[in-house]
């Protein structure tokens, strides 16, 4: 079944497909989730179920080519918003960003963080890009990332400096940020 | 000074490109059979009746007239590959343009990368062909708008090929009308490219280029599949030109 097909089937409310799903992405959906929470096995597969629980309620918004990074999205933000209930957090590097601003604060809602981090890293070279997206995505710590690439330590934080650079960079450019971290609404 | 911790921006983002393997712990039988219990049976959709569909449709034609008769000067649509505008002059004439974007499609490193207009980044390279088309749906029912992008091709030669569809706001001229017989706007480009991103604009369907049209398969399939038709063929062809 192509992806387009089983796109069609899923929207056609058919439990055949939600099964194709469950078969083709469910390694993958946990391998998301198992990176972010680590050690919490019982939480992986509750949440792993969520998420295609989740996918097949808002399946009429499935399209063929994005099935992959939609999922992948919902229980990347489903994971770390457990941890964020739970008032943990994963070793990353400089998480957060400090800006500085002369004229008056921009509200920066979802289409707008969106635009402004699509932006950014499609300034990065493909390799530092994937790195950025390992770490502050994926939430694998720069050890794993640098593995995973072939990299040495110091090439990897190198590398995610830049991309922290740029993401700040065109932050301030555009007149964005917030009193604190905090004030962002959780959702996902 | 502000602060923003970068995790959380990450949450308005979407890999499309990477997906890192390895690490799955969750015993897959055990997800499914959780998952197909708990999930809520399809409900049957109720349909719009056809009357109703026709008589909405005129009614929004007929929204956008009056605005237009009123004086309303400017009304836009951004979209992927651009802006589409229509504009009312203070001395009553009458605009419509279509302000092109060519970055629809972007070779990289080998692959074909698709941005849409929100900045996610999709590869389709494995999803088109030299006769396998990758349709993008913009369509806007609040509008009553029709937007769609066929891209296709391969890495060596691809392009794609934009159609949009408003109710037709001005009350004059030749226009077309829908299968319903309302008036509508139709608009088109199509562009071709290759791995230098030397982009060939081939026009618009409003006759030009036709041949070259039928030379690509993948955009013939589109617009099968969209149930896009034109008419005859015109006798000659326009020129190209190449964008900087």
């Amino acid at each position: 079944m192509t992806e387009e097909q089983l796109t069609k089937a899923l929207r056609r409310g058919d439990l055949p497909a939600l099964e194709e799903l469950l078969d083709r992405y469910t390694p993958y959906v946990s391998s998301v989730i198992a990176r972010i929470l680590r050690g919490r096995q019982a939480d992986v597969e509750e949440l792993t179920a969520d998420v295609f629980l989740a996918a097949w309620d808002n399946r009429d918004k499935l399209r063929p080519g994005q099935v992959k990074g939609y999922l992948g999205a919902i229980a990347r933000n489903r994971a770390f918003n457990l941890l964020r209930a739970d008032r943990e957090s994963l070793p990353l590097e400089e998480d957060v960003l400090i800006l500085e601003t002369d004229g008056p604060d921009k509200e920066l809602d979802r289409r707008e963080t969106a635009r402004i981090v699509n932006k950014a890293l499609s300034r990065l070279d493909r390799p530092q890009r994937e790195l950025f997206v390992r770490h502050y995505y994926y939430g694998q710590t720069v050890q794993e990332a640098a593995l995973a690439m072939g990299l040495n330590l110091s090439t990897a934080k190198t590398w995610l400096r830049r991309g922290r650079e740029t993401l700040k960079a065109i932050l301030e450019k555009e007149g964005y940020g917030h009193e604190e971290a905090d004030n962002f609404q959780a959702h996902g | 000074m502000k602060r923003l911790t970068i995790s959380k921006l990450m949450d308005e983002y979407t890999d499309t490109e990477f997906f890192p393997t390895g690490g799955s712990t969750a015993n897959p039988e055990a997800v499914k059979g959780w998952v197909l219990a708990n999930a809520k049976p399809a409900k049957q959709k109720k349909q719009m009746p056809r009357r109703k569909k026709v008589l909405l449709a005129a009614a929004l034609a007929a929204v956008m007239v009056v605005l237009a008769g009123a004086g309303f000067p400017y009304i836009q649509h951004r979209l992927v590959g651009g802006t589409l505008s229509f504009q009312q002059n203070a001395d009553g004439s009458r605009i419509t343009a279509f302000v092109h974007n060519s970055e629809v499609v972007k070779y990289e490193d080998g692959r074909l990368i698709f941005t849409q207009d929100d900045g996610q980044r999709i590869d389709i390279t494995d999803l088109v062909g030299e006769e396998t088309p990758y349709i993008y749906d913009g369509s806007d029912p609040d509008t009553g708008m029709a937007y769609y992008i066929i891209m296709g091709g391969t890495p060596e030669s691809f392009g794609w090929f934009e159609w949009i569809q408003t109710p037709y706001l001005f009350d004059d001229g030749a226009v077309d009308f829908d299968e319903n017989g309302n008036p509508v706007s139709i608009t088109s480009g199509f562009v071709l490219t290759n791995p230098e991103n030397n982009r060939r604009s081939v026009g618009g369907f409003g006759g030009v280029y036709w041949d070259d049209a039928m030379d690509h398969p993948w955009l013939l399939a589109g617009m099968e599949q969209l149930g896009i038709t034109f008419d005859e063929p015109p006798e000659t062809n326009g020129t190209s030109y190449v964008l900087e």
